[in-house]
């Protein structure tokens, strides 16, 4: 780490989704919520990191 | 204290018949102007005309960097005149105050600052106090009704440790006139109100000289060494600037010095050397020396650099190491060009690398240093191959931020020169690489943003790089970086340079958090049989977060079909990026315990 890391998002929303399954199927509401809100959030994150590739390759 | 007008009627009679400084006869000489404001820059070009060799000071990057790109943010005219200025080396502006070093005339142009009062006055004055000598002129500029008063003036001057303004040092406040032209001088005594009259007389009707020919250069700092090689381009004159003004006169080549540092490289040295010595040559760039910097070797890495036409120094007992390699190689034989350029001995540029960092350089003037986008070399085994994609990664994620970078990589990184003289006087030190940093290319970044300059990736630039080709080598890598990326925040704290740093390792250890709650998990549901009732609504962000994956390794050079299914499993990159984490861990608890790591 050199303080550049481009995988950050990625473990979020694998680490997120996981937990938050877990945590849902256990019945904890409150963790699989906040989970649920994480995942969503890094997954926005990576879609617009999507979106603005597609717009570089088309540009 | 006695006071004069120029340009008003009946003034001419007030006028010494001679000039005064010490019965120097008047004419060209260093004059340095404080403030390089839309006042200062007038005043500086009218300097030049004049035949002076004018340095202009100004604490403001932003505003040296324009004005050193040619932009004078006045009128085309200014432009012009500026970018000849420029081209002859007739006026040099940098943050540098010790470039005010034997100057004859100081002007503080007070009056563009902010607070255009004593309080601005004073400072600028104190800046340049320390140089002045028995014979020199101060003037300090300053708009009517400001306050600033001569005598409190000569107090600063003597307090600033110059020798006392009344044993030598002509001192007067000049006070412009609403069109400029006439000017009210207020001197400390009638030889001090004389000589800054007599300089205004003089920049008002420059002499007949011929300005290249008198100041071939300027040195502003130390005089750069002679070099000892041939050209390794060869210079063709060529133009630079907005505009042309002067077509006679000598055009701007700008200058670059390599520095390779090399500690037991004999296998790879000799392809970096062929790489630097068959770089494009334009008529406005000059390679002028190519210094490899011999670390504590005991191979024949000195021996085979010998055979071709660049400068080796060797250096056996260096504790430092790499950092005191590259500033042993700058402190010989690096500050006298425009550029430095310092690359590891394992690096291989493009023909045109050095061309495209230049031209970054130049074309940017807020930019202290661009590094190269840099690619892992091709060859076989996993870890090889893993680090390629994350290189293609890293490459892809600069795109994505503007070419922004944390750091400018010592795989290749290009320095402008006056940023180098200024993190050596913020550090107080004769170098610029920190010795004691254990990433002294991420420490170098740092000082360079704390001294306001901004620090970017050369978008047409590329380097081909050796990875550690085994698993034990690249952790010892990464426990350097991440050691010394750590080491380098927590001594610094939060500031401007460091916050996006901060934030980035926050960012960091949220991953590393979710990493571990994702295997945590995982095992979790295996052991107990957890059903995945939310199985499908969960694959949506998984889907992303492939598609997401996939695309960034897209731009990998020389893309294979097995890359791609590595990336596309999922499994293997994870695994990898766990075991970086892992390493990012250790070195976190090594910094917190204060463990020493090896370089």
């Amino acid at each position: 780490m050199y303080a550049e890391n481009a995988a950050s998002f990625s473990s979020g929303v694998a680490g997120g989704t996981t937990g938050a399954a877990l945590a849902a199927a256990s019945g904890i509401n409150v963790i699989a919520t906040i989970l649920l809100v994480v995942t969503a959030v890094f997954t926005a994150l990576l879609l617009v990191r999507l979106a603005r590739r597609g717009l570089r390759a088309v540009r | 204290m006695t006071e004069t007008a120029l340009g008003a009627p009946g003034a001419e009679h007030a006028l010494p018949s001679a000039h005064v400084t010490d019965g120097r006869p008047p004419g060209p000489g260093k004059v340095v102007v404080v403030g390089q404001g839309p006042a200062g820059l007038r005043l500086a070009l009218q300097g030049v005309r004049a035949g002076h060799l004018v340095i202009g000071v100004d604490r403001d990057v932003r505003r040296r960097g324009r004005i050193g790109a040619g932009i004078s943010g006045l009128d085309a005219a200014v432009d012009a005149e500026l970018a000849a200025a420029l081209r002859v080396h007739r006026y040099v502006p940098t943050g540098d105050r010790r470039a005010a070093e034997g100057f004859d005339t100081a002007v503080i142009a007070a009056a563009d600052g902010p607070d255009p009062a004593a309080s601005a006055a004073a400072p600028m004055l104190a800046a340049v106090a320390p140089y002045a000598r028995p014979g020199t002129t101060i003037i300090v500029e300053a708009p009517s009704g400001s306050g600033v008063d001569v005598r409190a003036l000569a107090t600063v001057l003597q307090n600033a440790g110059g020798p006392s303004a009344g044993r030598g040092v002509a001192l007067a406040v000049v006070t412009p006139g609403t069109d400029r032209t006439e000017r009210s001088v207020q001197g400390l005594d009638a030889r001090s109100t004389a000589a800054a009259t007599a300089f205004y007389r003089e920049l008002a009707a420059p002499p007949d000289l011929d300005p290249p020919t008198r100041f071939p250069r300027p040195v502003t700092f130390a005089d750069p060494p002679t070099l000892r090689l041939p050209l390794i381009a060869p210079v063709v004159p060529a133009q630079r600037g907005p505009v042309d003004a002067d077509p006679a006169a000598p055009p701007a080549v700008s200058t670059v010095t390599v520095i390779v540092p090399a500690y037991n490289e004999e296998v790879g040295i000799a392809s970096t050397i062929e790489g630097l010595l068959e770089q494009d040559a334009p008529d406005w760039l000059r390679i002028t020396d190519v210094v490899v910097v011999v670390n504590n070797s005991t191979d024949r890495t000195a021996e085979i650099a010998r055979r071709y036409p660049v400068t080796v120094l060797e250096m056996r007992h260096n504790r430092h190491k790499k950092s005191g390699a590259m500033n042993h190689g700058w402190q010989r034989h690096g500050r006298g060009s425009d550029f430095v350029l310092t690359m590891d001995a394992d690096t291989v540029l493009l023909p045109d690398t050095v061309e495209k960092m230049a031209r970054e350089l130049i074309d940017n003037p807020v930019l202290g240093a661009v590094c190269a986008r840099y690619w892992a070399k091709d060859g076989r085994g996993l870890v090889r191959r893993l680090q390629r994609l994350e290189y293609a990664r890293y490459d892809d994620m600069r795109e994505l931020r503007g070419w922004k970078v944390n750091v400018a990589s010592g795989a290749a990184a290009m320095y402008r020169q006056m940023a180098l003289q200024e993190v050596v006087e913020l550090r107080g030190r004769p170098e610029p690489w920190d010795n004691e940093s254990l990433i002294e290319d991420y420490a170098l970044t740092l000082d360079l943003k704390t001294r306001g300059w901004k620090v970017g990736a050369a978008r047409a630039a590329h380097v081909y790089t050796e990875p550690p080709t085994t698993f034990r080598e690249l952790w010892r890598q990464r426990l350097r970086w991440g050691r010394g990326g750590m080491d380098e925040c927590l001594k610094r704290g939060w500031t401007l340079a460091t916050r996006r740093d901060i934030l980035a390792y926050t960012l960091f250890s949220l991953s590393v958090f979710f990493r571990v709650l994702w295997i945590t998990m995982l095992v979790l549901m295996v052991v107990y049989a957890v059903p995945l009732r939310y199985a499908l609504i969960g694959l949506i962000p998984v889907v992303v977060m492939w598609a997401e994956r996939v695309t960034s390794a897209w731009r990998l050079r020389g893309r294979t079909v097995g890359d791609t299914a590595l990336v596309a499993v999922l499994v293997v990159e994870d695994l990898y990026g766990f075991f970086l984490e892992l390493c990012a861990v250790s070195a976190a608890l090594m910094c917190l315990r204060g463990k020493r790591q090896a370089w």
